[in-house]
């Protein structure tokens, strides 16, 4: 029987490669025959571009022609997926994919599962939370089991850093799972602790394949680069020099956006991707540098996983993540099909606090976690998050994800929009917490080693992964003694520390109180900026300075500001006076500041607002709510308020909540248009 | 990772996902598990065609038929399975722990192979005291469940009731202000049941277990409400019927089909509150109670017995421990 699957298995392997004299890897066929013979449980480990989706479409084609149901694939990564569907079709495997946005075929979808005219259905983890589609979806392809698939395995890990929620329902599924429905699990990378996670979740019957790390022609260099606007022009030095087109990676949004914009201004085609931008635009990018259509795509770790491009000539890593399990992921994306390819990375200052952040933030606090339990338990009935934010002093984005590790974990459930407490047990797992958080603190550290080391980098980065024994690499920095690192003019410098000091960005005005109630049109800001990101490469230094050891706002931060707001921002109609948020703390900081900014902009500053309550510091609030309730009574009108259009000057902003009581308050006295104004923004960063 | 024996239940008897497929009635299923010379482990009939269930199994070829298609949904059960888990309702067959001690001994081929619960399932392990009686009870008749309800509280073990209004809903109150155990055992929806704010509090609490043989979003029937007071019998170790109506009613038909079929360990209270029906159940065997002493002494009769032997009828499932 063996011999009969193996003949046939290879046959379908050559249909699918288009090559007659393709042979199978190691491991694949043992997974094939596990899956179609055994109808057993294995867990592939190897790198992308083994031919993991051979296994399964292959496995699928034989177990549909054995008479089992279709192939349900769970994969973060759909979009990336057509090529490997159009090959899937050579094989006469018909494939059909459910997901956020394409609700309105779903219908159609399902008449074809049930008409036997699909083979693979493929999903995102996040359909398995969506209530719409278990009901109408999943019974069509669940009521004949067939192979299940779980791509990207190392999700179901949280010991790992690409953990997704929705990953933990599917490990308790295969725990409801009968034997006998074959199980795919697939992974490109993970470390030994997450290899034995990802086993212990998923039981002992799974059958683990693992393959090696070996990347032969890609050259390592790291360099230690604390200042932003040398890495910048470090970064336009060599992209420019490089041949074919790459990725730079950057931890936050806002880089991702500073550094293409860098980059273009100095002639090189680059573009910004982050998780924030739709997903066309995100799709889009990826087909530009898929074409080498652009040269550098500057993105975070949301262009991650199975994203394929064969050709990418280099990796680039503009500020260090947080460990090497990541690193290794996102740099091996180079070269995989190029005989030479570079992987770099540049150490900023910056570096070790935006990681802290990170780590810091991974988890909810318990305090929080047992909070929000406690209130839900406490209701009995669900509520909204609205509802939830008035008990609790968090942010939503914070209660949002914190609710939805909480229903993984099956302490809350969703009941449309609302959220209930479930009726299993639950505590928080501070054990687990405090592990992962010693792991990630110890990951940060290997990346610190690895840049620093003079070993080489290959061989160092593969036995963080655990894979031993590995000869020296011969093409990395280390052992080829050649540097990337580059010296430059303090002229050809500035240019860069000028162009991250006019990264300045809008305020947008808030449209609505936090229950809901639209803010009149005549009462609401106009759109505002703000000159810096606290603390960052350009002003945000001066700022923070300022406020924290000066205790007044340097003179060149009167004079950007000017500029800003006369040669690039020119606000219409042109304020024709100036009015700032009183502190009752630091009262001088900020009426100072205004006052010398009103004076070179010609324009006089009016003591027009005070403050008559002490509040707490707003970034210590952590809602909507709870931020407009701090401050919503705590200034008044004082004295004469000049009619005409104003200009309202603060240090910090981060909810603008401040801003936009006491421009309401304004508009409310009878001043014109208020156009708020801030140093540096404050507001938490967002990461992905 | 669950048994599969444990799975296999589920989706043969299980009534989950189960548009177009036929699945076992309780009697089916033990017939089942006896073809072929008895004893035999559901998991077993994984992964076999129709032909090789006929073969090795000697199941006729309609059952065989019903097995395979049963079994095939297994992915879309196990999912839904995990999406009850998640809101609190497990799934306990009689290959489970928690299964309920008395179920299986007493009702035999009765018995119901697997139940949902929510809460406190390690309470199904000890046989309770039920207490069962009509919806609109008289204030003394409320008083007699209520001292049963702390009585139980006393001793340890739990209340076992309906949670129908009127007396079942008066003894499980009392017995959760006594800080009792309480088994619930529906004949209607679960997860309407468990929507009421009250008795979700209640489950947080932490030894309250609400059960029920049916579909957790099954429709309330005269005809699971008959199959339903068996259970409430067969989960005590002595039941008051507290007030019954004569000749009809849930509460009559219950009492004289458990006192027929002998389910259980029937008492009826004879004093103040007692219902037109009580004294014709004394006629057809249920121990007269008219104090508290009296309920106390049957229960310790009960439990210094035991439970009497396995029914003859009952299929045989390795070791099973009672009590």
């Amino acid at each position: 029987m063996r011999d009969g699957l193996e003949s046939e298995a290879l046959e379908l392997l050559r249909r699918l490669t288009g090559d007659r004299a393709t042979a199978f890897r190691a491991d694949q066929l043992e997974a094939i025959s596990a899956l179609v013979a055994d109808r057993g449980r294995v867990l592939l480990v190897q790198r992308t571009g083994w031919g993991k989706s051979a296994v399964y479409f292959i496995a699928t084609r034989l177990l549909r022609a054995r008479g089992l149901g279709p192939t349900l694939l769970v994969s973060p990564l759909l979009a990336l997926m057509r090529n490997q569907i159009e090959a899937a079709e050579r094989l006469g495997v018909r494939a059909a994919t459910i997901n956020s946005s394409n609700s309105d075929e779903w219908a159609e979808v399902t008449e074809q599962i049930y008409a036997e005219e699909v083979d693979v259905l493929l999903i995102s983890p996040e359909r398995l939370a969506n209530q719409q589609f278990r009901a109408e979806v999943l019974p069509s392809v669940g009521r004949r089991s067939g192979l299940l698939v779980i791509d990207e395995a190392h999700c179901i890990s949280d010991w790992g850093h690409d953990f997704r929620p929705d990953y933990r329902r599917l490990v308790r599924v295969l725990d409801l799972l009968p034997s006998g429905v074959p199980v795919l699990c697939c992974t490109a990378t993970a470390n030994d602790r997450v290899i034995a996670d990802v086993t212990a979740q998923l039981g002992a019957d799974f059958v683990p394949m693992r393959g090696t790390l070996e990347r032969s022609g890609l050259r390592l260099h790291a360099i230690d680069k604390p200042g932003q606007a040398e890495r910048l022009v470090w970064l336009a030095s060599v992209t420019g020099e490089l041949p074919g087109t790459g990725i730079v990676y950057c931890l936050t949004v806002a880089d991702t956006g500073r550094v293409a914009d860098w980059l273009r201004s100095q002639g090189i085609a680059a573009q910004a991707y982050s998780g924030g931008d739709d997903l066309e635009h995100r799709q889009a990018v990826e087909r530009d540098l898929i074409a080498n259509r652009v040269k550098v795509v500057v993105a975070t770790s949301a262009l991650g996983m199975g994203f394929d491009k064969p050709d990418l000539a280099f990796v680039i890593h503009f500020q260090a993540p947080g460990s090497p399990v990541t690193y290794y992921q996102q740099v091996g994306r180079a070269g995989r099909a190029l005989t030479e390819s570079w992987g770099i990375l540049l150490q900023g200052g910056e570096d070790a606090d935006i990681n802290d952040y990170f780590i810091d933030s991974a988890f909810p606090a318990p305090e929080l976690a047992e909070e929000v339990v406690r209130v839900l338990e406490r209701n009995a009935v669900a509520m909204t998050t609205k509802e939830i934010l008035a008990e609790v002093n968090m942010r939503q984005g914070r209660l949002e994800s914190l609710l939805k590790i909480l229903e993984v974990e099956g302490a809350v459930e969703r009941e449309d929009k609302r959220w209930l407490r479930t009726l299993a047990r639950w505590k928080f797992d501070h054990e687990r917490v405090a592990a992962v958080t010693t792991l990630r603190r110890s990951e940060q550290k290997q990346m610190r080693d690895y840049i620093s080391t003079g070993e080489c980098r290959m061989r160092l980065l593969r036995s963080y992964l655990d894979d031993h024994d590995s000869e020296p690499c011969g093409t990395c920095d280390n052992c080829s003694g050649e540097s990337m690192d580059r010296k430059f003019e303090p002229a050809v410098v500035q240019q860069a520390v000028d162009f991250l000091r006019k990264s300045e960005r809008a305020i947008e005005a808030r449209r609505q109180f936090p229950d809901g109630k639209r803010i009149p049109l005549a009462d609401r800001l106009e759109e505002g900026r703000v000159l810096a990101v606290w603390g960052d490469g350009g002003w945000g230094r001066l700022v923070r300075s300022g406020k924290q050891q000066a205790g007044r706002f340097d003179e060149q931060l009167v004079e950007a500001a000017r500029d800003l707001i006369q040669n690039r921002w020119r606000p219409e109609p042109a304020p024709g006076w100036v009015a700032y948020v009183p502190s009752l703390r630091r009262h001088e900081l900020v009426r100072d500041f205004a006052r010398r900014l009103a004076s070179s902009l010609g324009l006089v500053c009016k003591d027009a607002v005070v403050k008559v309550k002490d509040t707490k510091p707003q970034k210590t609030m952590q809602n909507n709510q709870q931020q407009y309730r701090n401050i919503a009574d705590a200034f008044e009108i004082a004295g004469e308020v000049p009619s005409g259009p104003v200009l309202l000057v603060d240090d910090m902003v981060d909810s603008r909540w401040t801003l936009t009581v006491v421009g309401l308050l304004l508009r409310r006295a009878a001043a014109g248009p208020v156009f708020p104004f801030a140093l540096a923004d404050t507001a938490g960063r967002s990461l992905t | 990772m669950r048994h599969d024996d444990s799975l296999v239940t589920i989706l043969l008897a299980g009534r989950l996902c189960a548009e177009g497929v036929q699945p076992f009635k309780a009697s089916e299923f033990w017939r089942l598990l006896d073809a072929n010379g008895g004893g035999m482990d559901p998991a077993v009939l994984l992964n076999k065609g129709e032909a090789q269930l006929v073969q090795d199994h000697g199941l006729p070829a309609d059952v065989a038929g019903r097995v395979v298609g049963l079994s095939q949904r297994a992915t879309a059960v196990a999912f839904e399975l995990e999406r009850l888990e998640q809101s609190g309702i497990r799934t306990v067959t009689v290959f489970d722990e928690h299964y309920p001690s008395g179920w299986r001994h007493r009702l035999a081929a009765k018995a119901p192979p697997l139940l949902y619960a929510a809460g406190a399932i390690e309470q199904l392990g000890t046989l309770g005291l039920g207490v069962v009686g009509s919806r609109d009870v008289s204030p003394e008749g409320g008083e007699v469940a209520r001292e049963c309800a702390r009585l139980a509280a006393r001793r340890g073990i739990p209340l076992v009731s309906g949670g129908a209004r009127g007396v079942d809903q008066t003894a499980m109150d009392a017995a959760f202000e006594a800080g009792g155990a309480v088994v619930g055992i529906l004949a209607e929806s679960l997860s309407r049941k468990l929507k009421r704010p009250d008795v979700r509090r209640a489950v947080h609490e932490g030894s309250t277990v609400i059960c029920t043989p049916y579909s957790p979003d099954a429709a309330f029937s005269v005809g699971s409400a008959m199959g339903r007071n068996k259970l409430i019998y067969a989960q005590s170790a002595l039941t008051l019927v507290v007030a019954s109506d004569y000749g009809t009613g849930g509460t009559w038909s219950g009492a004289t089909e458990a006192l027929k079929h002998g389910y259980g360990e029937v008492a009826v209270w004879r004093g103040d509150g007692e219902g037109p029906g009580n004294a014709e159940l004394e006629q057809r065997g249920a121990l007269p109670v008219a104090s508290l002493c009296d309920i106390e002494e049957r229960l310790d009769d009960v439990v210094n017995r035991g439970l009497e032997p396995l029914a003859a009828a009952a299929p045989t499932l390795g070791q099973q421990s009672l009590l």
